[in-house]
């Protein structure tokens, strides 16, 4: 696992340029945007910098080598979330420097109520979407996983709509029934549902896990 | 070292079958065309093919149920495959020095120096001797009791072949328990090295024979087709048309010298083996 890691690690500071453009938009955009919009911004550049290690691995043909090192399909895939999130969290945190930072030079406060939860909640929404995304890299392959992941946010922009068009037909003020049974259990206890909110995304990303060492078992070289 | 037994691997249009042995510190040479078979049956010995059928047992273990760790042992260069272009040779240092427990860092720097494998230059800028070297010389540096090397000379220059074969030849002196896999279809780089040679052809093994008989015992008979009418051909394996009349292989080149002195011979050589037995 440690060999892997340092791996991804060489593959991520190959491309320092990358990093720093990175780091300059997220400057520019934590005084652009008021509020943690910086933190969810930066964390998913790192995530995304560092599922980019899957197409490297892929490159040239290397699986075939990278799996005859002392390595099994779980510890591959137990590293890229390990190495992918704890990109996420790089990000994060850099997110959060630059929110306060920009908070003094501007002078205007930084929103902390519910920083911590929203935080947290949005770090395990998007470790939940790069467990599906190094699923579908892994499985299709780059070329192939850009295809599949268009349909992917196909279906996700039609059950939008869907849901869009609902709430506009029956506004939420009037709903009934099991919609309105959830409204009220959201109003009545925001903190448990955050809990049940994130034990989702956690339980997700176990799933993915599990589902994702099982396809590379079965995949050949 | 590595018992294969029955494998059978199918694929649309190929189907593997074979079965081989290497024993513990034995040099054995895996030499067919392109397409035999040679990467198929490589790939099954790590793991990196499920066979259909049969047995793949390495250094005692079945392969499917080989750990991680069991494969500290390997070391592995393949063809078409090796550490990302992106990374440069510092990297693939530092990430060996994390993967293996053995490595030695100083024997590879070593090697690199000698070899002038520039440490800070990526991979992907490399002529493809210099990657190739790069592929070996991660496969040496660990004190690895089994090499398997999937043509480590294929598409080189006689320099950068030689040099190969040179980190090869010097490996085994220093580590004569080791036990090499190596496949190749340039057969004469083979010669000096290995202790017996797998012909494969169309997915299966049809010659297992020591170097030493097919470098001292196989010849290749060249007679007009008076002689080869009235010659005893119990002894050869194949024969060819040619313009002048046959061309026969034997692996009985002193029964032929002492009975037919007149015919023109020519002392066996693997690609001989190669040519006349998988030849159209």
């Amino acid at each position: 696992m440690k060999g892997l890691l340092v791996k991804d690690m060489c593959l991520m500071l190959q491309r320092k340029q990358t990093l720093l453009l990175f780091l300059i938009i997220s400057v520019v955009m934590s005084f652009t945007f008021e509020g943690s919009f910086i933190v969810i911004y930066a964390s998913m550049l790192m995530m995304i910098a560092a599922m980019g290690t899957i197409s490297y691995d892929e490159f040239d043909n290397g699986f075939p080598f990278l799996f005859s090192l002392p390595i099994d399909c779980k510890t591959y895939v137990m590293e890229k979330y390990a190495f992918c999130f704890g990109m996420e969290l790089v990000g994060m945190i850099a997110g959060l420097i630059l929110m306060f930072v920009s908070s003094m030079v501007t002078g205007k406060p930084v929103e902390t109520d519910g920083l911590i939860a929203g935080t947290v909640g949005s770090f395990l929404g998007m470790a939940m979407v790069c467990a599906v995304l190094i699923h579908v890299q892994l499985k299709y392959g780059i070329e192939k996983s850009r295809l599949v992941l268009f349909g992917i946010y196909g279906v996700i922009a039609l059950v939008l709509l869907l849901f869009t068009n609902y709430f506009k037909a029956h506004p939420i003020a009037e709903a009934t029934g099991l919609v309105r049974a959830i409204i009220d259990f959201a109003i009545r206890n925001p903190a448990l549902l955050l809990v049940i909110i994130a034990a989702v995304r956690v339980g997700i990303i176990f799933v993915m896990y599990a589902v994702t060492v099982r396809m590379m078992e079965k995949k050949e070289f | 070292m590595i018992t294969i037994e029955n494998l059978v691997k199918k694929y649309r249009d190929f189907e593997l079958n074979v079965s081989l042995e290497i024993p513990d510190g034995q040099v054995c040479g895996l030499v067919g065309k392109n397409g035999a078979g040679k990467s198929t049956t490589i790939k099954s010995i790590l793991g990196l093919v499920r066979p259909d059928s049969g047995k793949v047992i390495v250094m005692g273990k079945n392969v499917a149920d080989m750990k991680a760790n069991d494969k500290q042992n390997i070391g592995v260069a393949l063809a078409e495959s090796g550490f990302s272009g992106y990374l440069t040779v510092n990297d693939v240092i530092a990430i060996l020095k994390n993967m293996y427990e053995d490595f030695d860092e100083d024997y590879f720097r070593h090697l690199c120096i000698r070899f002038d494998v520039p440490l800070g230059k990526v991979i992907r800028e490399f002529s493809t001797g210099m990657k190739a070297k790069v592929r070996v010389l991660s496969a040496i540096s660990h004190k690895a009791k089994l090499l398997i090397m999937d043509e480590p000379t294929s598409g080189l220059d006689v320099e950068a072949r030689n040099d190969i074969l040179d980190i090869l030849r010097e490996y085994l002196k220093e580590n004569e328990d080791c036990s090499i896999l190596i496949s190749s279809h340039i057969s004469s780089d083979l010669e000096n090295l290995c202790d017996d040679i797998y012909l494969i052809n169309d997915g299966k093994i049809i010659l297992h024979e020591d170097t030493d008989r097919i470098l001292s015992s196989y010849a290749i008979l060249k007679v007009d087709e008076e002689t080869y009418g009235k010659m005893d051909r119990s002894y050869v394996l194949k024969e060819k048309k040619e313009s002048y009349g046959y061309r026969c292989l034997t692996d009985q080149k002193q029964f032929y010298m002492e009975n037919y002195p007149e015919i023109v011979m020519e002392n066996g050589s693997i690609d001989d083996l190669i040519l006349m037995l998988t030849g159209r």
